[in-house]
């Protein structure tokens, strides 16, 4: 009998995704779908942008793209650093680069919904359609918080997000209340690779993930120099560097294995030598360099990048730059 | 008719010099202008105050000395050996399309680099210039060997041929690694076009010596060049050995070649270029070709680092990208000019 | 042409004795043999994926029973277009070298010589770069675009009231190419790192992504391409001597260099605008055919195109399958696969004839 009733129950749970496919329709970058209410089977074409969000939404994503480091190892980009989550501990599997996919483990991982971004080769696309909806996310223009606010949408896991979002933004708050006055402080965001050939620098609107997020929802100002930009990441000469000048200057560190905060300050000595001297913020102590890997779309991402933000500017003492006029 | 032509012989000589000390003053005078103008506008004052009374705490003066005083430096070394690398190879191959890429060069220098810094990183990165000079060597030693291998030995066609294979092979396993490690992409994608910026000058001392004592030794073998140019039975019917001459005209290109990436990349473009611009004006004789594209590649590649950090600021481009993107246009105008 | 000639032939009479034909023997067993390759190869490429799909299975799928839809899909949607693609690329891209090498006498020139390749990538890396609002259908038909305008850019430059020469025709497509190629880099160097990742793969030469209206665009040209290559060879066999020699023989060189051109364009743009600058096949292939099997022009081309289409092919299934999950393009296994080949071939070939 017993036996019986686990047999019927099994058969239940492995017909459930096939029978409980109810679809509706939803509209993303590439077009309209009818998608599952609730997938089963996600794979997603990007890790750090895609997988990692999903994967903190609560949401089954049985495979994604990801990346392989020196020595052949696949690797969930931030995977680690943000959600403690990479290949070996989530049951994930790797389906190839976001930009060299292998549509057929995709197929073989039978999903019942896709998700890619701008970064998705619109040939594999139209393939993957033959699979399962394949929904293109524009991250770029959506931002980091719609862009999770629509995976959170797709996979019917809303009510989470919106939670979390909600402690986020009160966080903020507070944050503000305790700058008082955030709009008379100014922040540069640079990024320096690690051979030091070149520095880049963004506007807080820019491409750089959580900590521009948190940067712009504090309300910080932007240095005239960087706000006069056409674009918003753009690099930048070393003989400008003085343009820069801030009373917090932020750099990035371990976004490559090499990074490392020595590696990272040396490449800005050899971009411009004499560059601490030069800055002010510098001087002071108020160039920071903060670790990178926390770029990535995800709610985790957002609280990190703002505890670093806050330990690093409202918990101390800091000497303003008087912007020259 | 021998009387007709010696007088020809003679201003055509007199004309050929007389470009040699325009030319040095306008490398002359690039240079200058190099040091003098950026994307940070500095009254005359400082810079000559920064050249003869250097003030390390005043960032003006690190701007001049230590930003772009050395990139000139650079500038006039590796355009000046690119160019007549590319000379020499043109004239030994008797191709056109020759330029120290073709022997797998410029391709292994890259090779190497970006491997040991694949599976190095950083602590690899001072060492840069050795292993870029490692790799060119490497690449065109396993070139010639296959080239001599090859039945009929290491004529320009079989050099040629085994050099676009392994540039190709290596070319492809770069890109290879590009693709599957993002991280070495993003940190050489720049280094990989060819630039001056962030360079250390330090290198130039170890490498600049060897490089300009390759320099001479080109512009000594240039004349047996010509002879070359003509086909190997010529060559060896005027009296040269022309296996020796090859040998010795490829060390030259190897270390021309090799310390430029060293000191700058992958830059491609003036070797390929500006000894066709060359020869537009002074004819076949490697005589006066080979100094003049020494001078020619270096004034030119000044130039272009010029427009590189002032075009648009506060943004800097490649040098390696705006020698092309300038170099090109001026090219295919001088060629519709000058040939029929 | 005796010359070129090896001592064994296959001579074909009609019975009147009016036509005849001699075929060296050496290149048709070598043609055999290659297309024997190419179909084993296919058929490996049919039943090899990261897919599991016994080959029963295919075999059945293949006779139009359905075993499951996925596996419908994936043999008939993702396996079958992208085996006949590769082939049929890497047929084109040989081909088109081919005709390059021979129009332009230069023993180096290849599709990217013609400005085809540039002008495809920087279409292409442009749209990606500053553009990415996924026009996948789009991209095929800017490739081909860029591809076209910058060979009729080369060719309307180095051309001249005279007629234009073979080195002013190699010296505009150098300047050219060069200038294209710097726009490329700098969209790759300094546009956003995921948008130049992608475009970089595209550049790469990949084929995974081939439907099967890619197969019927390539095949569609190949059917009109390759005939109008054939009817040419016997004037192209003439200009290897020269265009004095050629001219000698009554062969109207200016035409058939011209019309050449065209083909070898034709050729390269259509291969480039599916898969991307697909490089080196049109480089060696033909080197290869040469040193594998000396043969008459038009069964040179046909051992080129032969040769062209099972690099190509291996190349990709290689690419696809070695490493799975882990997908290389095509076209830098075809250089990683194609170069040792080469320079076998090479090294145990005899002296290279004429050129």
């Amino acid at each position: 009998m017993s036996r019986v009733f686990i047999l019927v129950a099994a058969l239940t749970a492995m017909a459930l995704p096939a029978l409980g496919q109810d679809t509706r329709s939803y509209t993303a970058a590439n077009g309209t779908f009818e998608i599952p209410v609730t997938p089963q089977r996600i794979v997603a074409l990007n890790d750090q942008i895609v997988a990692l969000p999903l994967y903190e939404l609560g949401a089954p994503v049985v495979g994604s793209a990801g990346r392989t480091d020196a020595d052949g190892n696949h690797f969930l980009r931030g995977g680690m650093d943000t959600l403690g989550i990479d290949y070996a501990n989530t049951g994930i599997e790797y389906v190839g680069g976001f930009n060299g996919l292998d549509v057929e483990a995709i197929a073989a991982l039978q999903p019942d919904l896709i998700i890619g971004g701008p970064y998705t080769d619109p040939g594999v696309a139209e393939q993957l359609q033959k699979i399962a909806p394949t929904l293109l996310i524009n991250n770029n223009e959506l931002g980091i918080i719609e862009t999770m606010r629509a995976f959170a949408d797709i996979t019917g896991k809303t009510g989470n997000f919106e939670a979390r979002l909600q402690r986020y933004r009160d966080n903020v708050a507070r944050l503000r209340d305790y700058l008082g006055d955030p709009e008379d402080i100014s922040v540069g965001l640079t990024f320096m690779f690690p051979e030091g050939a070149e520095m880049w620098v963004y506007k807080h609107s820019g491409n750089l993930g959580a900590i521009a997020q948190v940067v712009t929802d504090l309300g910080f100002r932007e240095p005239a120099a960087i706000t006069a930009l056409s674009t918003n990441e753009t690099n930048y000469s070393a003989e400008l560097i003085q343009d820069l000048d801030a009373d917090f200057i932020f750099g990035f560190y371990r976004q490559q294995p090499d990074a490392t905060p020595a590696n990272i300050r040396a490449a800005y000595e050899k971009f411009a030598p004499g560059w601490c001297q030069a800055l002010t913020a510098c001087r002071n102590g108020q160039f920071i360099l903060l670790p990178g890997p926390t770029f990535g779309p995800t709610m985790a991402g957002l609280d990190l990048a703002l505890e670093l933000i806050e330990s690093n500017i409202a918990a101390r003492p800091f000497t303003p730059f008087a912007e020259a006029e | 008719m021998n009387q007709m032509r010696a007088p020809a012989i003679v201003s055509h000589k007199l004309r050929a010099w007389s470009g040699v000390p325009a030319l040095l003053l306008a490398l002359l005078a690039v240079f200058l202008l190099h040091i003098a103008v950026g994307a940070k506008p500095l009254p005359i004052q400082t810079v000559i105050e920064a050249l003869t009374g250097f003030d390390s705490t005043n960032f003006d003066h690190v701007i001049i000395r230590n930003l772009r005083l050395p990139r000139a430096v650079h500038a006039i070394v590796v355009g000046a050996s690119l160019s007549l690398a590319g000379a020499l190879m043109q004239g030994v191959t008797r191709n056109p399309l020759a330029d120290p890429s073709l022997l797998g060069l410029t391709s292994g220098a890259a090779f190497a680099v970006m491997v040991s810094t694949a599976l190095f990183g950083a602590a690899s990165l001072a060492l840069i210039p050795w292993i870029a000079m490692a790799g060119a060597l490497g690449a065109a030693a396993i070139v010639y060997l296959i080239a001599r291998l090859v039945p009929g030995g290491a004529t320009p066609l079989s050099l040629t041929l085994a050099g676009a294979a392994i540039s190709a092979f290596l070319g492809a396993v770069i890109s290879v690694i590009h693709l599957l490690n993002q991280d070495t992409f993003e940190n050489l994608r720049v280094w990989l076009t060819g630039g001056l910026a962030g360079r250390d000058i330090a290198l130039l001392a170890y490498v600049g010596p060897w490089m300009a004592l390759a320099l001479l030794a080109g512009i000594v073998l240039a004349a047996r060049v010509t002879l070359l140019a003509m086909g190997d039975e010529v060559a060896q019917g005027l009296g040269i050995r022309t296996g020796l001459l090859k040998a010795q005209l490829l060390a030259v290109v190897v270390v021309l070649s090799a310390g430029s990436v060293a000191l700058a990349g992958p830059l491609g473009f003036i070797g390929l270029v500006i000894p066709h611009v060359v020869r537009l004006y002074v004819g076949s004789d490697y005589r006066w070709i080979v100094p003049y594209a020494a001078l020619a590649g270096a004034a030119y590649l000044v130039s272009v680092d010029i427009v590189a950090r002032i075009a648009i600021p506060p943004r800097e481009i490649s040098t390696g990208i705006i020698t092309a993107m300038i170099g090109a246009p001026l090219f295919v105008h001088l060629v519709r000019r000058r040939t029929r | 042409m005796t010359a070129m000639v090896p001592p064994r032939h296959l001579v074909l009479r009609s019975p009147a004795q009016r036509v005849a034909l001699r075929l060296p023997l050496r290149a048709l067993v070598i043609l055999a043999l290659l297309t024997t390759a190419l179909i084993v190869l296919t058929v490996l490429s049919l039943a090899t994926g990261s897919y599991g799909v016994a080959p029963g299975e295919v075999w059945e799928t293949l006779r139009g029973m359905t075993v499951s839809r996925a596996i419908d899909n994936v043999v008939w949607e993702f396996r079958f277009p992208r085996t006949l693609a590769a082939a049929l690329v890497g047929a084109m891209m040989a081909l088109s070298g081919a005709v390059l090498q021979n129009a332009t006498r230069n023993s180096l020139a290849d599709p990217s010589l013609v400005g085809v390749s540039q002008g495809a990538a920087l279409a292409v890396v442009t749209m990606t770069v500053l553009f990415p609002a996924f026009s996948g259908g789009l991209r095929p038909w800017i490739a081909f675009a860029g591809s076209i305008l910058v060979a009729l850019a080369v060719r309307s430059l180095s051309h001249t009231s005279q007629g234009g020469s073979a080195i002013r025709f190699i010296l505009m497509g150098i300047g050219l190419s060069a200038f294209i190629s710097s726009i490329t880099s700098a969209l790759l160097t300094y546009g956003e790192i995921d948008r130049a990742m992608t475009a970089l793969s595209w550049l790469a030469g990949s084929i995974n992504a081939a439907s099967w209206t890619d197969v019927r665009t390539l095949a569609g040209w190949t059917a009109v391409l390759l005939p109008s290559l054939l009817l040419t060879s016997r004037a192209m066999s003439a200009m290897q001597f020269g265009d004095a020699t050629a001219l000698g023989l009554g062969a109207p060189v200016a035409l058939t260099r011209n019309l050449q051109l065209a083909i070898a364009v034709g050729f390269a743009a259509i291969a480039t605008s599916v898969v991307g600058p697909l490089g080196f096949v049109g480089l060696i292939a033909p080197h290869a055919a040469r040193r594998l099997a000396p043969a008459g022009m038009g069964l040179h081309l046909l051992l080129t195109g032969a040769l062209g289409a099972l690099l190509v092919l291996f190349a990709d299934l290689v690419g696809r399958a070695a490493f799975a999950p882990v997908q290389i393009p095509a076209g830098l296994i075809t250089a990683v696969v194609g170069v040792p080949v080469f320079v076998v071939l090479l090294i145990r070939s005899r002296p290279a004839n004429a050129s």
